[in-house]
């Protein structure tokens, strides 16, 4: 499962670079110089990651470390029963749909529901506990931005916010 | 600017009640992230990037320094009280720090830490202090050729020491480079890579794109694993004994001079970092002690040696930080990020030209670090009650601050979904094995580098072996490739003994 994410991972990097590569090429000479130079060999080393996601034995070669002789890449030891795929999906569903209800209603909405959503569905805390935390996330969010600095936080096009 | 004179007027300004008031507020957030594990200085710094746009620039350094100086003491306490490093610096301090903290030597250990941090941060920025005009008269000799050739020796170097697959790193650096490229080009005009979205023409915001990188992306690792509670453990004593800590390091004092200097000079090779100067200075410090059966059992040596190379380790890395404008660690990358949004140039220009904002910071390190390790011994046992805060609260907190923050810097809701992207994409990365640091050091340091490669074409004539035929690009060429071909011979050798 990881080794398939690496390799399309490392294919998106590939096609990322190669497309700003191609695009680049659209350019006159002095425009294109720095990002031609710097996404040609950008591609190189995408393509040799994406060889050393598919050949373990081209990856070996390039995982060095000056410093230590003990093993480079551990992974975090993941708590009892917890799921990754599921932490996953909630970190994805959560800022995806905070984003979204940012832009559609506002601040004023969205932190207080989303902070409220996590502190109490994701986080399991009880119902005083998510409550106090989110007015106080909403009051300092609102006092520090709106009061002190002034700034007019968005209202979301919902309620005639203009991006 | 001349150099007494910056010192003077950044020495005033430091006292002026504003800016006593901003490191102040810098050093208890530096300590609250240091004693919150999981979250960095540096997810602090970025989410203060957006707050301080407004500011005078000197006043915004003053913040930024608060935090830098007081986080890695802050670290600590978690580390001595509940075994848990606050940050990746803290480490090797919960070596001996946590042994004393359960014979009951809790107090004293945070005497030492306190007095080793504060000193350990004074003696790196008394050699920073002595090499600034040694610099100032170096830089004297840079020309466009020189800095672009610097620019690539240092991001190479960063990229060797940021370990792991090297080729990751260097990609990660193409790729900031490339991101940098986005928008108007600064020779000719002409717009790149916008798909004539208005937004993209000025290029990508450096307050989203941090936000992104470092805060976002922490928020979603920490959901991703799904810790409840960052620390479990008690407190165990009372803190008593704290003079007698003060004293320790004063009695071994050898060893905090060796620790110091360590960390100094690991701080200034760029992005080596802090969380190596604490290992190999508690390394040195069990080689050359008299007792090196007591490493690891709650000795005071331990302590010493890892505090103080911690602290000394900032002095280090802001020589090439702001010497050269090659960040020397994760949070100098973020600085120059500050620097940007101040309108100041990173580089020899700012040493050159902004002498008094190199001061400022330097001055406000030292006071962080008076008042962090002051306010850190009496608020100790309250400060550590951080690290038990669940992770569940702690991450809606962060988000909601970063996406406000991304937003609040032009009012740009598209900013805020920039900092979305930035966020998971800087996730992607982490997890398949990409160091993150190369693509942001990139992207700082990706105009800088197009603005010197034209410059030193126009300065040659259009000659493009301009970078070979002046002895310093060249050597700084030859440095580099020597930088990037070390590792693999090294690993070479390491294969055969193996075998």
């Amino acid at each position: 499962m990881k080794k398939k994410e690496g390799i399309v991972f490392s294919a998106l990097l590939c096609c990322l670079v190669g497309v700003a590569l191609v695009s680049s090429f659209s350019y006159n000479l002095k425009t294109r110089m720095v990002p031609v130079i710097v996404g040609s060999g950008s591609l190189i080393l995408s393509v040799m990651i994406l060889l050393g996601e598919l050949i373990p034995r081209f990856r070996q070669l390039f995982e060095v470390d000056l410093f230590t002789r003990d093993k480079i890449v551990s992974r975090e030891k993941l708590p009892g029963k917890w799921d990754e795929k599921k932490g996953l999906s909630i970190a994805v569903f959560w800022v995806l749909l905070f984003a979204v209800l940012l832009f559609l209603a506002g601040f004023n909405v969205a932190v207080p529901v989303c902070v409220l959503i996590y502190v109490r569905a994701f986080g399991r805390q009880s119902w005083p506990a998510s409550l106090t935390v989110t007015a106080m996330v909403w009051v300092f969010i609102f006092g520090l931005f709106q009061i002190i600095m002034d700034y007019k936080l968005f209202e979301g096009i919902l309620f005639g916010g203009i991006v | 600017m001349g150099l007494f004179e910056a010192m003077t007027v950044a020495l005033f300004k430091a006292f002026e009640l504003q800016n006593l008031l901003y490191v102040s507020l810098g050093t208890i957030i530096g300590l609250v992230f240091g004693c919150l594990p999981g979250l960095s200085s540096v997810v602090g710094l970025s989410l203060l990037l957006p707050l301080t746009f407004g500011m005078d620039p000197m006043s915004g350094m003053f913040l930024y320094a608060g935090v830098m100086g007081a986080n890695p003491f802050g670290g600590s306490i978690s580390a001595i009280l509940i075994n848990t490093p606050g940050t990746a610096v803290n480490v090797a301090t919960c070596f001996d720090g946590y042994p004393m903290t359960q014979r009951g030597e809790a107090g004293r250990a945070l005497g030492i830490s306190a007095t080793a941090s504060g000193l350990g941060a004074v003696f790196g920025l008394v050699i920073l202090i002595l090499l600034i005009p040694v610099v100032r008269q170096t830089i004297m000799l840079f020309g466009p050729p020189e800095f672009l050739m610097f620019i690539l020796f240092g991001l190479s170097s960063i990229v060797v020491a940021s370990r792991g697959n090297m080729i990751k790193g260097l990609l990660g650096g193409g790729l900031g480079m490339l991101v940098a490229c986005v928008g108007r080009s600064p020779i000719t005009g002409a717009i790149r890579f916008s798909r004539d979205i208005q937004y993209f023409w000025d290029g990508i915001e450096l307050i989203p794109f941090v936000i992104g990188m470092f805060a976002l992306s922490e928020v979603i690792h920490l959901t991703v694993t799904g810790k409840t509670k960052i620390a479990t453990r008690k407190i165990e004593g009372k803190i008593s004994g704290v003079w007698e800590g003060v004293k320790d390091v004063f009695r071994y004092k050898l060893c905090f001079f060796r620790s110091s200097a360590i960390g100094t000079l690991i701080g200034i090779i760029p992005g080596i970092g802090g969380a190596t100067a604490n290992f190999i200075a508690y390394t040195v410090a069990m080689q050359t002690s008299r007792h090196p059966e007591k490493f690891g059992t709650g000795t005071p040596e331990g302590v010493v040696a890892a505090e103080s190379a911690n602290n000394a380790k900032e002095g280090g890395s802001l020589l090439p930080t702001v010497g050269f404008g090659i960040p020397g660690s994760v949070e100098m990358a973020v600085l120059l990020g500050a620097f940007i949004l101040h309108g100041l140039v990173p580089g020899p220009l700012l040493i050159k030209e902004n002498l008094d904002i190199v001061w400022a910071i330097i001055w406000g390190l030292v006071i962080s670090n008076v008042l962090a390790s002051t306010f850190g011994l009496l608020a100790a046992k309250i400060l550590v009650r951080v690290s038990f805060i669940e992770v569940s609260i702690i991450i809606p907190v962060v988000a909601a601050i970063s996406l406000t923050g991304a937003y609040a810097n032009r009012g740009s809701i598209i900013d805020m979904l920039m900092a979305v992207i930035f966020g998971f994409f800087s996730y992607f990365m982490r997890r398949n094995g990409f160091p993150v640091i190369t693509l942001v050091i990139g992207f700082v340091l990706g105009k800088l580098a197009e603005v010197s490669f034209f410059q030193s074409l126009m300065v040659s004539r259009g000659d493009y072996f301009v970078f070979f035929k002046r002895p310093l690009p060249l050597t700084l060429f030859l440095l580099l490739l020597v930088v990037l071909v070390l590792p693999f011979i090294r690993q070479k050798g390491r294969q055969k003994e193996s075998s």
